[in-house]
C-alpha cells in the first residue's frame, strides 16, 4: 500500500508538471490518456513483478517496520520493534539524540512498566544502562488506582505516572516516554497500530456510500422527471428540469439529458448533443466511474484528488477537441459561442459523480474557449514520441514491486579444532566466557575454555572407575560449569552419582532407578526430573530440594536463576518459577507452540532435539530448524540461523549444548552436536545473505550420505549455499511416482535441480533424454591410485559416463570354507542350500520371509535381469525365481512371532533400507546377529558388507567360519550406493562438478559415516587404520534358547584387512538394475514364493508388465 | 406422421424466435464483454497451452530440438501406446452406448410408472460413492481370496485377468447409470404429452411411438448424456490406478496409464504427439456427430 501510494504521487507529481510543459504542444486526447497510467497504478491490486527501477528501491523507507503484535491478553503490550529512519538517530524530548544503547535500554524498561499481571502495581525498576534516567531522575510514585482494571490498562486511562526531569524540572507523561521509547513519530505508531487501516475502511465506506447515494438518487430524481426527445448516435435523449447543464449520465446504459432550455434552442442542442456523443465515444462515463472509484479508495490523498480534477478537466478539453474535429474549424467558433452563453454558474456535477457534463465553471471555460479558438493541436511525431518516452520512464520507475534489496550479513559456520577427538561429548556448560565440555568416553578429559571457545585446555574428566571398559555405563550426564558432573550410571542397577568440582562423590538415591531421567544444568544447579517429580540437586553437597510433581518425562530442560524451562514434545513448554517455588503464573504460549513441534523424544542418552539457552528476558531456542530467538511472553519467535543453511538442520543428529558469546556486530553462538563437531556461528557484515552461488541437490528419498556431504560441503565452501531437498519429505500421501512427477515437472519447466540422487530415478529414461551430464572428463581426471575406477565406471550407459557412486557395498555369503568357496551361481547355491537342507540343520540361511530371501539373492543377481541398454533377461529371472524358490522352501522357517527379535540398523536412509528391509536385515553383520540369536543351527548367513567394517571379522570369523562373494547371477558385482549426476542444463556447472569431487574426494569419505566402502581408494585405506579411541568391545549376544554367545569384537588383523581388500578388489562390475524391473521381479516373485502363482504364471506376469514398461 | 411431423416443423418455425442478428455494434460490444472473461481464460489454460502442445509434438522433449514428424510416428510404432489406445476405444465403443440404452430403457420403465418416480434419485448414489472405497470394494469381491472366488470355489486373480476389462465396465455402467438415468428423465418430461396422445389416436403403437415421437424429442438430452457419458468414462482411470497401479492388467492399460508414464520417465514429446492425435480424433468424432444432429434436424 505505502508503495502504491508513494509511487502515484510520484506519477502524479510528474505527470502535473509534464501537463504543464507540453500542454500547448500535444493533442488533449494524448494528454487526457496519459492520466491512465495513473488509474493503473492506483487499482494495481497486486504486484506481478519487480522492478529494479522502481524509486522505491532509492528511496529509503518512512517505517521499516515489523508486524505490530497483537496486544496481549492483559491490553497493554503495545510497542513494537520498528526500525525508522535508518540512519538517524532517535530524539529524546528534550532534543538530544538518544544512542542505541539508551533506546536498547529503554527497550528494556518497557518490560519493568508495562509488564504486569492483571490486578497488580506497575513496576518501576532501575536499569544499569538505562541514562536517561539520570536525566529524568526517578519516576514518581505512582499511587494505587481505584479502578483496579484501568490500572492494568493505561492506555485506557490516559496518563499514569510522571518522570520528573530534575534537571530540568519538565514533567513527562507516560505517553510522552511511551513516543521517547518507540523512537519513531507519532504518525508512525498510529500507522503500524492499525488506526489507520481502519480510518482508511471507514473513510473508504463513508466516501463510498455517498458517492453511491449521490449517483442513485440523481439518477432517481432525473428518471422520475424527464421527457423522452428521441434516439441519437445510439443513446436515448431527455430532456429534464433537474439538470442545469446537459449531462451523459449511466455507465450500463447511458443516455444523453438536456435541459429543457437546451432542448428548445436548436443550435444548442447540437452542440450539446455533439458534445455528450464525444464523450460516449471517448468513454468518459466510464472513466468517471474509474475516476470516482480512485477516489473513494484513495480518500485520504490529495495528490490522487488533484489527479482526478485534472482528469476531468482535461476530460472536458478533449471532447472539446473531439467536437472541433468533427465539426471543423469553422463551426468551432459557434461552439464556443454556446459554450459561452450556456456557461453555468452552478455546482459543477464533482468529481464524485459518475456523468460528464457540458458547460463549465467560469474559470475553465477561459481555457476551454482559448483551446477551441487555438484549434486543434497536432501532436508532431517527435514531441509524440517524447511523450511516450517520458510516460514508459514514468511507468518503468513507478510500476512493478520495489525489487529485493540485496542483504547483507550472515552467520558464518566454522569448526572448532578441539585438542581431543572424541566420538561425543555428553554435556556442555557455560559460565560467561568459560565453556566445558565432558565426555562420558573411558579415559576422556573434560575440556575448559576461558576464552569463550578460541581455544580448550583439557582437564581432568570424569574419574576413571565411571568410564569403565563397558560402553555406556554412564547412561547420561550433566556437567557443572564450575566444575563437577551429576550422572546416571549403571552398576548393575541404575545408580545417580553426584560428583562435586572439589572431588567429592555422593550417591543420590531420589534419582536412582531403572527410569529414564532428565538433567539439566542452570543457574548454579542441577535440574531431575525422574518418574513423577523434579528436583534441584546443589552441586557442591548433592542436597535435593523436591520442586514439582510431574508425571511426564520432559526431553529437555534447561534453566537460569529465575527460572526452570521444561519442554514435552507435543505438549510444549512449561515454566517454573524458581523464586517462588510453583509453577509461573503466567506461561509463555506462543514459545510453548512453537516448540512443542519442533520437540521429540531422542534415541541414546546424549543430546537432545531441542536446545533451550535462557539469557535475561528471553530465550534461545536450538531446533532442527534453526536458531530462534524469543522475548519471554512476547509475540514472535525470530530466526536468527536458519537450519536448512547449515549443519544445524541436518540428519537427525542431537545437540549437546548451546553457548551465547557476545560478538562484535552480534552474539556468536557455540552448537556441540552429538557426534563430536564443534562449530561456532559468527557474524559476518560484509558477505551477502545469501551466498551468491547455490547448488540444488536432490534425492527422491532422505539419503543419509549425502546428507552428510551437504552438510561438509557447506562447511569447506561457506560461500556456496546448498540446498538438499528430498522428493518424498513427509508430506501425506506423497508417493515415489509423485516425487518423480514433481521432479519431471521442474525438469521441463528448466528449472530442474543442479545434483540428483539417481538411486530412485529411472536413469535409462534420463540419461536418454539428455538430462543427465556426461562426466566423463570428470572419470579422467581420476585414477587408479585414488579411486576404485572399475566401480565408478561400471555404471557407464553406452559411450557415456553419467553417474558415480558415493559408496558400495559387496554381497557375501558366510558358512563353513570348505563349503562355501568356491560356489559361484546361484544354481550352485542352490544346491548347497539343499544339501544343508537335507541335512536336517534347520534353517539354512537365516530368513524369515519371502521378502527377505529374495532380497538377500537379488543382491548378487539383479544386475542381470535387464541390460544398460534396456534388453530383458527373461531366462536369467525364471532362473533366479526358481532358485529363490528352492532355497525359501528349504528354509525350515522361523515363526513371525519371533521375528520382534530381530535388530537391524534402521537409520541408514540409503536405497540399502529401501531394498533390503526396514530394519537393514541386509547387512551382514545384522544377519549375523540374528542368526546367533534365532538360528543358531543356520549354516550360513547372508547379506552385504560395507559401511561399518570394525566388527565384521568378529562376526564373519566366529568359530572358524569364513565368508566369501554370494554366489548369483552376477557374481563378484558389488551394489553402488547413492549414484550421484549432475543435470545438463544446470546452471551452477562449476558448483556441480565441485560437490561431486568433493563427495567422491578422500577429505569426505575417510571423515564420514558411509553406508557403503567408499568409491575413494585412500579413504578406503584410511578407514582400515584404527582410531586412537577405539575401545575393544566384546559382544555379549542371548540366544532365544537361553544360551550365551561371546564374540570378541577387535579391530580386524592386517590379514582380514587383505582378505576384504582381495575381495574389492576383484570387484569388476556392478550390481545395476532399473527399479521398476527390480520391484515387478520381486513383487511377482513374493506371489510365487507364497505359491499363489507357479514360477511360469509369475514369468508370464512379469513379462507382461515390463513388456509394457520397456515398450513405452 | 409424415403429415404430423411436417405439421410439427411448421408449429417450430412459426413458434422459433428471431435469430438475434448480431449487427447491432452495441449488441456485439456488449456480447464481447460477457464472452470476453470466459474466453481469457479458455485461452490462456486451453488453447495457448495446448498451441504449445502442438508445437512440443515436434520436437524433442527436453531438448526441444525440431525432429519433424517423428514422434507422430514413434507413437504409431509403440506397441504400448496402440494397447492403450485400442483398450480405451474398446471401452468406450463398448460402455457409452451400454450405458446410454440401459439408461434408457430404466428411464423408460421409470417414466411409465409414477411409483418409481421417487426412487430415481438412489441411483444417483454410486456417483457420491469415492473412489478409494470402490476400489477396496473392488478387491474384496475379486481378488484370489475375495468373494467371488468363495462363491465360486476358484482362486483366480479376476483384477490381473482378462475379466479385468469387464469389471471395470460394469463399474462405469453402475456408477454413471444413475446420472444418465436422470438425464433420460428429464428429457422423456420435456416430450410434448400431445404429441404422443395425437400419435395414439393416429394408431401409434408404444413402439412406434417411441421411435416416431420420443426418441425424436430426446435428441437434445441425447447429445448431453454422449457427450457427459464420454467424459465419465475417462474418469475411471482413477479406480484402474489405484487397483493396478501404473501397470496395470493389460485389458485395462489405457491413454491416461501412458500419458501417465510417459510424464514420469520425461517422455513429453510423445506426450504431446499422443495428446495431439487425441484431440483430433475425438475433436473429430464431436464434429460428425455434430454434422448427423445437425443434418437430422
Amino acid at each position: 500500500m505505502l508503495e502504491i501510494i508513494v509511487t502515484s504521487s510520484i506519477l502524479i507529481g510528474a505527470l502535473v508538471l509534464l501537463r504543464r510543459l507540453w500542454e500547448n504542444r500535444i493533442s488533449r486526447r494524448l494528454q487526457y490518456a496519459l492520466w491512465l497510467l495513473v488509474a493503473l497504478r492506483l487499482l494495481a491490486p497486486v504486484t506481478v513483478f519487480s522492478n529494479p527501477l522502481n524509486v522505491m528501491n532509492f528511496l529509503q523507507p518512512v517505517v521499516a517496520a515489523r508486524e505490530v503484535p497483537e496486544r496481549s491478553e492483559d491490553g497493554y503490550r503495545i510497542f513494537y520493534r520498528a526500525e525508522t529512519f535508518r540512519g538517524e538517530k532517535e530524539t529524546g524530548p528534550d532534543g538530544s539524540s538518544l544512542t542505541e544503547e539508551e533506546i536498547a535500554g529503554l527497550w528494556a524498561r518497557e518490560e519493568d512498566i508495562f509488564a504486569q499481571d492483571q490486578g497488580e502495581q506497575v513496576k518501576l525498576e532501575d536499569q544499569a544502562n538505562l541514562e536517561l534516567s539520570k536525566n529524568y531522575g526517578e519516576p514518581a510514585d505512582l499511587g494505587t488506582s481505584e479502578n483496579d482494571e484501568e490500572q492494568a490498562r493505561p492506555e485506557a486511562s490516559g496518563d499514569y505516572g510522571k518522570w520528573e526531569n530534575q534537571e530540568e524540572k519538565e514533567i513527562l507523561s507516560l505517553k510522552e516516554m511511551e513516543y521517547l521509547l518507540e523512537g519513531g513519530s507519532l504518525i508512525n505508531r498510529f500507522f503500524i497500530k492499525g488506526y489507520a487501516r481502519y480510518t482508511w475502511y471507514l473513510g473508504m465506506a463513508a466516501l463510498g456510500s455517498w458517492m453511491l447515494g449521490c449517483n442513485l438518487i440523481f439518477r432517481r430524481k432525473i428518471s422520475k422527471n424527464r421527457t423522452f426527445l428521441g434516439r441519437e448516435g445510439g443513446l436515448s435523449v431527455y430532456s429534464t428540469d433537474e439538470i442545469t447543464s446537459p449531462c451523459l449520465l449511466g455507465i450500463l446504459r447511458p443516455a444523453i439529458y438536456l435541459t429543457k432550455g437546451t432542448a428548445r434552442n436548436l443550435r444548442h442542442r447540437e452542440h450539446a448533443l455533439l458534445h455528450e456523443l464525444t464523450h460516449y465515444r471517448h468513454k468518459d462515463h466510464l472513466w468517471a466511474f474509474v475516476r470516482s472509484l480512485c477516489l473513494v479508495i484513495y480518500w485520504f490523498d490529495p495528490l490522487v484528488w488533484l489527479a482526478a480534477y485534472f482528469s476531468a478537466r482535461d476530460c472536458e478539453t478533449a471532447c472539446d477537441e473531439g467536437v472541433t474535429y468533427r465539426i471543423g474549424e469553422e463551426q468551432s467558433r459557434e461552439y464556443g459561442c454556446t459554450l459561452i452563453e450556456m456557461a453555468s454558474s452552478g455546482k459543477s456535477l464533482g468529481l464524485l459523480r459518475c456523468a460528464t457534463g457540458f458547460s463549465a465553471r467560469k474559470r475553465e471555460l477561459r481555457e476551454r474557449i482559448s483551446r477551441i479558438a487555438g484549434g486543434r493541436k497536432r501532436t508532431g511525431l517527435l514531441v509524440t514520441a517524447l511523450v511516450i518516452a517520458c510516460g514508459t520512464a514514468l511507468a518503468a520507475c513507478t510500476f512493478g514491486g520495489a525489487g529485493e534489496e540485496n542483504q547483507m550479513g550472515r552467520y558464518v559456520e566454522t569448526a572448532v579444532e578441539l585438542p581431543l577427538a572424541v566420538t561425543s561429548y555428553a554435556s556442555m556448560a557455560q559460565e560467561g566466557k568459560i565453556i566445558r565440555l565432558a565426555s562420558a568416553d573411558a579415559g576422556c578429559a573434560d575440556l575448559i575454555s576461558e576464552d569463550g571457545g578460541v581455544s580448550f585446555q583439557m582437564e581432568a574428566g570424569l574419574p576413571a572407575a565411571y568410564t569403565l571398559a563397558k560402553r555406556q555405563s554412564v547412561y547420561s550426564m550433566e556437567a557443572a560449569s564450575q566444575g563437577g558432573w551429576l550422572l546416571r550410571t549403571y552398576e548393575g542397577e541404575m545408580k545417580c552419582i553426584l560428583i562435586s568440582a572439589g572431588g567429592q562423590t555422593a550417591e543420590i538415591t531420589e534419582l536412582a532407578g531403572n527410569v529414564g531421567a532428565s538433567i539439566c544444568y542452570g543457574g548454579g544447579y542441577f535440574y531431575a526430573w525422574r518418574e513423577d517429580e523434579i528436583l534441584r540437586v546443589d552441586p557442591e553437597t548433592g542436597e535435593t530440594v523436591f520442586l514439582m510433581e510431574q508425571s511426564s518425562m520432559p526431553c529437555h530442560m534447561a534453566a537460569d536463576k529465575e527460572r526452570l524451562y521444561i519442554l514435552y514434545p507435543g505438549e510444549g513448554l512449561r515454566i517454573y518459577d524458581l523464586g517462588k517455588g510453583e509453577m509461573a503464573a503466567r506461561q509463555d504460549e506462543v514459545l510453548s507452540e512453537f516448540l512443542a513441534g519442533e520437540a521429540q523424544y531422542t534415541q541414546g542418552p546424549a543430546g537432545s532435539s531441542v536446545v533451550l539457552y535462557p539469557l535475561e528476558d528471553g530465550v534461545y531456542a536450538l531446533t532442527r530448524s534453526g536458531l530462534y530467538w524469543h522475548s519471554l511472553y512476547g509475540e514472535e519467535v525470530e530466526l536468527v540461523i536458519d537450519g536448512s543453511m547449515y549443519r544445524i538442520g541436518g540428519g537427525s543428529g542431537n545437540y549437546i549444548g548451546l553457548a551465547v558469546l557476545e560478538g562484535e556486530e552480534r552474539p556468536e553462538f557455540l552448537i556441540c552436536y552429538a557426534d563430536g563437531k564443534f562449530m561456532r556461528y559468527a557474524w559476518d557484515g560484509d558477505i551477502p545473505a545469501v551466498p551468491e552461488k547455490s547448488l540444488r541437490v536432490y534425492s527422491v528419498y532422505e539419503d543419509s550420505q549425502v546428507r552428510q556431504g551437504v552438510i561438509a560441503f557447506r562447511e569447506k565452501y561457506p560461500e556456496i549455499s546448498v540446498k538438499y531437498e528430498v522428493g518424498i519429505n513427509g508430506s501425506y500421501g506423497m508417493t515415489q511416482e509423485d516425487a518423480l512427477k514433481n521432479l519431471a515437472t521442474e525438469l521441463a519447466a528448466g528449472r530442474g535441480p543442479d545434483i540428483l540422487v539417481m538411486d530412485n530415478i529411472p536413469y535409462g529414461s534420463y540419461v536418454e533424454k539428455g538430462v543427465l551430464m556426461d562426466l566423463g572428463e570428470l572419470r579422467q581426471g581420476m585414477s587408479d591410485e585414488e579411486y576404485f575406477t572399475s566401480i565408478i565406471g561400471g555404471t557407464g550407459m553406452g559411450d557415456g559416463l553419467y553417474m558415480m557412486p558415493v559408496s558400495f557395498v559387496i554381497p557375501v555369503l558366510a558358512g563353513a570354507p570348505e563349503e562355501i568357496q568356491g560356489i559361484e551361481s546361484l544354481t550352485e547355491l542352490g544346491d548347497l542350500m539343499e544339501k544343508a537342507g537335507n541335512a536336517g540343520t534347520g534353517a539354512v540361511i537365516g530368513v524369515v520371509n519371502e521378502e527377505e530371501i529374495l532380497g538377500l539373492l537379488a543382491q548378487s543377481s539383479m544386475g542381470a535381469w535387464i541390460s544398460q541398454e534396456g534388453e530383458l533377461n527373461p531366462e536369467a529371472i525364471e532362473e533366479f525365481l526358481t532358485q529363490a524358490k528352492r532355497i525359501f522352501e528349504l528354509q525350515k522357517g522361523v515363526p513371525e512371532e519371533l521375528r520382534h527379535l530381530f535388530v537391524g540398523r534402521p537409520q541408514d536412509e540409503t536405497i540399502l533400507k529401501r531394498r533390503f528391509g526396514e530394519l537393514g536385515i541386509g547387512e551382514i553383520t545384522i544377519a549375523a546377529y540374528n542368526r546367533f540369536t534365532i538360528f543358531p543351527e543356520s549354516p550360513f548367513y547372508g547379506g552385504y558388507l560395507g559401511g561399518k567394517t570394525d566388527d565384521f571379522n568378529g562376526y564373519l570369523n566366529y568359530e572358524g567360519s569364513s565368508w566369501s562373494m554370494l554366489p548369483g547371477q552376477n557374481y563378484g558385482a558389488c551394489m553402488p550406493v547413492s549414484l550421484l549426476a549432475v543435470n545438463a542444463s544446470a546452471e551452477a556447472k562449476e558448483e556441480s562438478r565441485l560437490f561431486m569431487e568433493y563427495m567422491l574426494s578422500e577429505e569426505f569419505q575417510k571423515e564420514s559415516e558411509l553406508a557403503g566402502f567408499p568409491v575413494n581408494r585412500k579413504a578406503y585405506f584410511g578407514k582400515q587404520k584404527k582410531p586412537e579411541m577405539y575401545r575393544e568391545s566384546p559382544q555379549t549376544i542371548w540366544r532365544e534358547d537361553g544360551g550365551i554367545i561371546e564374540i570378541e569384537v577387535s579391530w580386524p588383523t592386517e590379514e582380514e584387512w587383505k582378505e576384504l581388500d582381495r575381495a574389492i578388489e576383484s570387484v569388476k562390475k556392478v550390481n545395476l538394475c532399473d527399479n521398476k524391473v527390480y520391484e515387478i521381479v520381486i513383487s511377482q516373485g513374493r506371489k510365487i514364493l507364497e505359491e499363489n502363482l507357479s514360477v511360469e504364471e509369475g514369468m508370464e506376469e512379469i513379462e507382461k508388465q515390463l513388456k509394457l514398461y520397456l515398450s513405452e | 406422421m409424415e403429415k404430423l411431423r411436417w405439421a410439427e416443423k411448421r408449429e417450430q418455425k412459426k413458434n422459433r424466435k428471431p435469430a438475434i442478428s448480431g449487427r447491432n455494434r452495441k449488441q456485439r460490444q456488449a456480447a464481447a464483454c460477457f464472452l470476453l472473461p470466459g474466453l481469457a481464460g479458455v485461452s490462456i489454460f486451453v488453447l495457448i497451452p495446448f498451441g504449445n502442445v502442438f508445437v512440443s509434438s515436434f520436437r524433442t522433449s527436453l531438448t526441444r530440438q525440431f525432429v519433424g514428424i517423428s514422434n507422430y510416428l514413434s507413437i504409431f510404432r509403440n506397441t504400448a501406446f496402440r494397447l492403450a489406445a485400442g483398450n480405451t476405444v474398446r471401452f468406450i465403443a463398448l460402455g457409452v452406448p451400454l450405458l446410454l440404452v440401459i439408461s434408457l430403457l430404466l428411464a423408460l420403465m421409470i417414466n411409465a410408472s409414477p411409483k418409481w418416480d421417487k426412487y430415481k434419485y438412489l441411483y444417483l448414489l454410486p456417483m457420491a460413492i469415492p473412489a478409494a472405497t470402490m476400489v477396496l470394494v473392488w478387491r474384496i469381491l475379486f481378488a484370489r481370496q475375495g468373494f467371488l472366488n468363495r462363491l465360486l470355489e476358484t482362486h483366480v486373480d479376476f483384477l490381473g485377468e482378462g475379466s479385468a476389462f469387464y469389471i471395470v465396465l460394469g463399474s462405469y455402467l453402475w456408477k454413471n447409470l444413475g446420472y444418465t438415468l436422470v438425464l433420460w428423465l428429464a428429457g422423456l418430461k420435456a416430450v410434448p404429452g400431445d404429441m404422443l396422445d395425437a400419435a395414439r389416436v393416429d394408431g401409434a403403437g408404444k413402439l412406434v411411438s417411441f421411435l416416431r415421437v420420443t426418441l425424436p424429442n430426446l435428441k437434445g438430452s441425447m447429445y448431453t448424456i454422449l457427450v457427459v457419458s464420454l467424459l465419465n468414462s475417462f474418469k475411471i482411470f482413477r479406480e484402474v490406478y489405484l487397483v493396478g497401479g501404473a501397470y496395470p492388467q493389460e485389458g485395462i492399460y489405457m491413454l491416461q496409464h501412458i500419458f501417465n508414464n510417459w510424464y514420469t520417465n520425461l517422455d513429453f514429446d510423445k506426450m504431446a504427439a499422443g495428446a495431439v492425435m487425441s484431440a483430433v480424433v475425438l475433436g473429430g468424432i464431436s464434429l460428425i456427430l455434430q454434422r448427423l444432429w445437425d443434418r437430422e434436424d
